[in-house]
């Protein structure tokens, strides 16, 4: 198991986006002004099933589940021994919205962080997990 | 398309095209130079990597993400992403069970001149050099 496979399984094992109809596992992160939750699946690869970003009071769902929010979409998300990126786009898959970048830090605690970017605003975040 | 400067070309013009499109679909295909192996996307307009189709080949075998891009053994886009610099994808079978191929490609620009190219790695198969253009 490589080191992707082997956080996002701690990952899973730790954290648990309770509001999903499935029992689904995620990323928990925060940062000054923003909140990126993203629910994972079971997977080796970063297969997202869901998420709630805000940043600067402006919120973004990919489902009424996840929270409220403008409606966004997951466009692209790729997991390897770097960390983890995703972009969400909107419904009409027309442009990137939100973009998430995470580098594995080697805390325990906090074994991810990065930036979530949204237009021409971006926050520093990290992410709990195990 | 055998030449990289030819296939530079090409994929830059297909990128300028897919600015102005909104909603345009078009094939990229990524190939190496002796046709031993090609793999292709089904691509629409936005940034991000998301294909609405996939096939790929290595000689006589065949995969296909639909019957209605023709025969071969069932893929699917386990991830994928793609950037300024770079586009990553790892194909699946359909369970997410195993993983079929690895692409790995880098991107560069002068002038308008775009240029993508990298590797693509078939687990148990082997690895070649490829490089990519829209038909």
């Amino acid at each position: 198991m490589n080191k992707v496979s082997r956080s996002l399984v701690a990952i899973a094992g730790v954290l648990a986006l309770a509001t999903g109809a499935q029992a689904s596992e995620g990323l928990m992160c925060s940062g000054e002004g923003a909140t990126v939750d993203v629910a994972l699946g079971r997977l080796v690869i970063v297969g997202v099933l869901g998420a709630y970003v805000e940043l600067d009071g402006t919120a973004y769902s990919t489902g009424p589940e996840r929270g409220e929010g403008i409606p966004i979409i997951t466009g692209q998300a790729f997991g390897d021994d770097d960390g983890i990126k995703i972009d969400f786009v909107d419904p009409n898959i027309e442009e990137i919205l939100i973009k998430v970048r995470l580098t594995y830090t080697g805390n325990e605690d906090e074994p991810l962080a990065g930036t979530v970017t949204i237009g021409e605003q971006t926050a520093a975040i990290a992410c709990m997990g195990g | 398309m055998g030449y990289p400067i030819l296939r530079g070309l090409a994929v830059g013009l297909a990128l300028c095209a897919s600015v102005t499109a909104t909603h345009a679909t078009e094939w990229m295909y990524c190939g190496d130079t002796e046709a031993v192996v090609e793999v292709g996307f089904l691509l629409g307009s936005v940034d991000a990597f998301m294909p609405s189709a996939i096939t790929m080949r290595h000689q006589t075998m065949h995969w296909t993400s639909g019957e209605a891009y023709g025969e071969g053994a069932p893929v699917t886009m386990g991830q994928g992403f793609s950037d300024a610099r770079t586009l990553q994808v790892d194909l699946f079978d359909e369970g997410l069970s195993e993983r079929i191929a690895e692409l790995r490609l880098s991107r560069a620009e002068e002038g308008d001149t775009v240029v993508l190219a990298g590797t693509l790695r078939i687990p148990g198969q082997g690895v070649w050099a490829v490089a990519c253009d829209p038909s």
